[in-house]
């Protein structure tokens, strides 16, 4: 694969969460506005390309039996500097995203993209991939978000905490309630999730 | 210890010491940074619910001890030249999701100048709404005093509570009235022990009759 295919494969053909379904627990619980996704996702990126970089310098090092750990441990270590940093530099993001960060620790992209990608590549294949799958990750959690809020609220772009109260596409008194509540999330993802299924499985027929 | 085991225990305890050392470097960098914010926003907070003052000072004795629950964090002073120009008060009350933590400040008049939810963990989109002008803005709440305590329209009161979010609004119309009540309970000491000239002190007995 050439590295242009390893950043694309984490967009489109192994995307975090429509193809590899992983780190739902995050997806679902932010996806309720498109700031908080972007945010999310910007955040698990971040935390993605820098454990991808070193876990693959360290390859070669990391004896296999206590990989785990290892990766735990880095992973650790850069989910913590951005909490520490957002905290220090956007406070008014970090209100919200507070309690997901740390959860980062414990998403399956990052450790699942340590475990199959990083520790076999080289360091440039796994900054690729790191991007193309945070990419991924912030592109779908984007995607659900949009469902949601505009749905839910009829606005889009909401972000009272930085002072901007969005763009109103239609009156809220509109709005399905239920797609801002956690069944939302089920229920939008479920959707998403099947569309895909769907429309790539028409695609494969026709070739 | 054969060779190969001695190199696990090696290499992951480089990698823990070194991501130990890179933490204290940041927590170094960002540890000043995280508490100034943390001041400035409670100073933006006690600027916003009480614009006339220009100078805080926390209350040692939180008045309403009486109270069990402890809804009441503080209590603030606020200063304007020297003379007191109203109260600031720091309450937590349970909300729907969560506590919701609110900021209420009461001008010398006793009337309540500015209110501010500091934080909530109410529904977004629903409870969360407790946040927004059109609900804490509204003109019921600026009527609000020590001499009228708010309530929701479906209380017999007239604030408009948020459409589909009753739990919620009520608990910000209770956090008023606890802040209500501990401003009352401080009332006294703070315009009475400031107060030195006589009109001032005048001033406050009407404070006092319309606490009752």
């Amino acid at each position: 694969m050439k590295l242009r295919q390893v950043f694309a494969n984490g967009i489109f053909r192994e995307n975090p969460i429509f193809r590899l379904v992983l780190g739902m627990c995050p997806v679902l619980a932010v996806s309720v506005t498109v700031v908080n996704g972007l945010g999310m996702g910007l955040a698990a990126t971040f935390v993605l390309v820098c454990s991808n970089l070193i876990i693959s310098l360290l390859r070669n090092v990391i004896p296999k039996e206590v990989r785990i750990p290892c990766f735990i441990v880095v992973v650790a270590t850069f989910v913590t500097i951005v909490d520490k940093v957002m905290a220090a530099g956007v406070p008014e993001l970090h209100g919200v995203l507070g309690i997901f960060i740390p959860l980062i620790v414990v998403n399956c992209i990052i450790l699942g993209r340590a475990e199959a990608f990083a520790s076999r590549n080289t360091v440039g294949r796994s900054l690729f991939d790191g991007l193309g799958m945070g990419l991924g990750f912030t592109l779908g959690l984007i995607l659900l978000s949009i469902f949601r809020e505009l749905l839910g609220t009829g606005c889009l772009l909401v972000a009272g905490d930085f002072g901007f109260s969005g763009l109103e596409v239609f009156s809220e008194s509109y709005g399905a309630l239920l797609l801002i509540l956690p069944p939302g999330a089920f229920i939008t993802l479920g959707l998403l999730l099947a569309g895909i299924n769907w429309w790539s499985g028409k695609k494969g027929e026709e070739r | 210890m054969p060779r190969e085991q001695l190199r696990l225990v090696v290499v992951l305890a480089l990698i823990c010491a070194v991501s130990g050392g890179i933490l204290a470097l940041v927590n170094r960098v960002t540890e000043p940074r995280i508490k100034e914010q943390a001041e400035q926003a409670v100073k933006r907070s006690l600027a916003f619910c009480l614009p006339g003052a220009d100078e805080f000072q926390e209350e040692h004795v939180i008045p309403v001890s009486q109270q069990a629950d402890k809804e009441v964090l503080a209590v603030f002073r606020g200063i304007s030249d020297g003379v007191p120009a109203g109260v600031v008060v720091n309450v937590e009350v349970r909300g729907y999701g969560g506590e919701v933590g609110l900021m209420v400040g009461i001008t010398e008049e006793g009337r309540v100048a500015g209110i501010k939810v500091l934080n909530h963990a109410e529904t977004p989109g629903l409870g969360s709404k407790i946040t927004g002008e059109k609900f804490l803005e509204q003109q019921a709440f600026r009527e609000a005093g020590l001499d009228y305590s708010p309530a929701l329209t479906q209380d017999g009161g007239d604030v408009q509570a948020v459409a589909g979010a009753t739990i919620s609004s009520r608990a910000v119309v209770r956090g008023i009235n606890r802040a209500l009540e501990a401003a009352g309970a401080v009332w006294e000491t703070i315009f009475i022990d400031s107060a030195r000239r006589p009109e001032e002190s005048s001033q406050l007995d009407e404070g006092g009759d319309r606490e009752q």
